[in-house]
């Protein structure tokens, strides 16, 4: 019944709609090399702010260099930058979770207010402290942005166990002699890993803006690599003259985070056939706290058999 | 009985506040500790020829050769008592800078604040009375897109259309340029403010908008609405009966628990627009690693995002009737 769903469903192929665009999106990031039809750090002096034409297909900038072979060599960064810091902070996240609402005690109550303090800074703000103290470069955004981003996880995760860690199969498990970390990885995991990855493919998109951000502050990717929101930043000085040096990286932010947020959107409907969709910005209800840390979510946890 | 729960509950946020300004400095300290940035070349800056002697003086001055331990305390104490040193870009006060930027930007920020608040909350009720027929699948569409758009690029656009083609509004600053301060009037203020608040509420409006839609149509599925429509009460009545009361409150204290977003955008949103606020300020001060300004506005961050969401607590208490209920008992 349930199989019969998941592949005939309205929901189900949207999924699988978004899932191919990303893949397809994923495929260009990876051969952007090989598709680019110049070097993307080659200057033409003859060719400055020139309007697109058969040789520059989007155009070129102010020194001359070829904005489509630009917007492809910016996406590994973009792209590949955002959905590895999801995957590493879901890990990360997912598994201090697990530990915290398995264990309890002394570790939970340390982990969870240091995800509470995380999340008391704005995250541009901590962005830009960490960018400024330690210096700019992709890797160092990226960490910054992974200082607050695990929380989300860990929190999610947390909960989700305390709710599973109840269920009779736990027991049975249990009994059964199995425990510690095996009980941990074997039984309760896959229970809660359905709702984490979900949260984790609505993350990305936002991720990807924030990268973004960064760099057209000037503190994500150091010039003159390439990243989308360094070459809006470049462009937007001569919008006028030529806007299609800004508007081409623009549009590549706006289409990417537009497929992962319905992705995202997707993967929700899926996995909660029943749960309302829209909202996928990543903007969560969160209040102190307290009352949120302890919101156990209902329809969780059910193994499905 | 009464008196006795809200003082407590006064305690409880006074200790989660002093906790949490404590852990957030020692983190920075962390930070700057491990920071490559070398105080005393920040310090002495393009200065010529100074000599390693004078650089071991300030260093010794500065007390930079102590135990960390030590220099946290000092560094502590000093905050303790407001001086939160100079910045390096401005080279005034760094309590002065903050409170003269943050002036500027709360306007700002009270402004997108209130638009995408109130405007978000409309459209998703909107959408939440038509869901399912298109009108809610049109703007659905257009609020997920526009959840998409970074606020930068905005930002950009609407400079673009509204100021350099049409010439609507002035490209940037707060003021108009070339004008003494005291001849400034009020209406060349919010003139200078709509297109920055625009851009500011541009996304979080979206969020607003879906998040409430989806609140909605929880409670118009709901079995007392169900009932409600047994009984005959017009769609109108229900709406504002069932779902208005039901929804408002989350609404409420989901956007004072968005200050952090406020804060993180009105950075983005500054810069761009070159308005001299605490955002913009930020981004130059992370842009020329001047680390007095930026554990500055960190902790004042931290700070104001707290008061974001201990109002949004504080407004939880009074106007549920079932925590105020549950909690006074």
């Amino acid at each position: 019944m349930r199989k019969c769903s998941f592949f005939h469903g309205k929901s189900s192929r949207r999924f699988y709609f978004f899932l191919a665009l990303a893949v397809l999106l994923l495929l260009t990031a990876a051969l952007a090399p090989a598709l680019a039809p110049n070097d993307p750090e080659k200057t033409h002096v003859q060719a400055m702010k020139q309007a697109p034409s058969e040789e520059f297909p989007l155009g070129t900038d102010e020194y001359g260099r070829c904005v489509l072979s630009r917007v492809l060599a910016g996406a590994p960064a973009s792209v590949f930058g955002a959905i590895g810091l999801v995957a590493v902070s879901f890990v990360v996240g997912t598994f201090l979770g697990m530990l915290c609402g398995y264990y309890e005690g002394l570790l939970d109550e340390i982990l969870m207010r240091l995800a509470d303090i995380l999340l008391a800074f704005p995250q541009m703000v901590l962005a830009i402290a960490v960018a400024g103290l330690l210096g700019g470069g992709l890797k160092n955004a990226l960490l910054a942005l992974g200082i607050t981003s695990w929380t989300v996880y860990a929190r999610l995760a947390r909960s989700l166990t305390l709710q599973t860690k109840k269920e009779t199969y736990v027991a049975a498990a249990r009994f059964s002699g199995c425990g510690g970390l095996n009980l941990l990885f074997r039984h309760i995991f896959p229970n809660v890993a359905g709702p984490l990855s979900v949260t984790a493919a609505t993350q990305i998109g936002s991720t990807m803006m924030g990268i973004a951000g960064l760099s057209f502050l000037g503190i994500g990717v150091i010039p003159p690599q390439a990243e989308w929101g360094s070459m809006i930043s470049e462009g937007r000085s001569y919008m006028q003259l030529a806007p299609w040096v800004s508007l081409a990286p623009a549009a590549a932010v706006v289409a990417t985070v537009v497929i992962f947020n319905c992705l995202g959107d997707a993967a929700r409907d899926l996995a909660e056939p029943g749960a309302p969709s829209g909202g996928a910005s990543g903007r969560r209800f969160r209040l102190s706290g307290r009352r949120e840390r302890y919101a156990g979510r209902k329809r969780v946890g059910r193994r499905r058999a | 009985m009464k008196r006795s729960y809200y003082l407590k509950a006064a305690g409880t946020y006074f200790l989660r506040m002093v906790t949490l300004l404590l852990a957030v400095s020692i983190i920075s300290f962390v930070l700057v500790s491990f920071s490559p940035v070398d105080p005393v070349q920040q310090y002495v800056g393009a200065v010529p020829n100074v000599s390693m002697e004078q650089r071991e003086k300030i260093a010794e001055y500065w007390g930079l050769n102590d135990p960390p331990l030590e220099r946290f305390f000092a560094w502590g104490s000093s905050i303790l008592r407001g001086d939160f040193g100079v910045s390096l870009l401005y080279r005034r006060p760094v309590i002065e800078i903050i409170g003269e930027k943050f002036a500027t930007s709360l306007a700002l920020m009270i402004t997108a604040w209130l638009l995408s608040g109130i405007l978000g909350f409309a459209l998703g009720c909107l959408m939440g009375a038509f869901s399912g027929r298109w009108p809610d699948k049109i703007l659905k569409k257009l609020c997920l897109t526009m959840c998409s758009i970074p606020t930068f690029w905005i930002g950009i656009v609407f400079l673009m259309f509204f100021s350099v083609t049409l010439g609507w509004f002035p490209m940037s600053m707060s003021v108009p340029m070339g004008v003494p301060a005291a001849e400034v009037t009020i209406w060349q203020r919010i003139h200078h403010l709509i297109l920055p608040a625009f851009t500011l509420s541009f996304l979080s409006f979206a969020g607003v908008a879906l998040h409430t839609r989806e609140k909605l149509v929880d409670v118009l599925e709901s079995d007392y609405v169900l009932f409600a429509k047994a009984r005959g009460e017009s769609g109108w009545s229900i709406l504002k009966r069932h779902g208005l009361r039901n929804i408002l409150l989350p609404a409420v204290t989901m956007q004072f628990g968005s200050f952090s977003e406020l804060f993180g955008g009105s950075v983005l949103a500054e810069t761009v627009f070159s308005y001299p606020g605490l955002g913009a300020a930020a981004a130059a001060a992370g842009m020329g690693s001047d680390v007095p300004l930026l554990l500055g506005i960190t902790l004042f961050s931290a700070l104001f995002v707290f008061v974001g969401n201990l109002l949004a607590d504080i407004i939880y208490r009074i106007v549920d009737p079932q925590i105020r209920e549950g909690r006074s008992k």
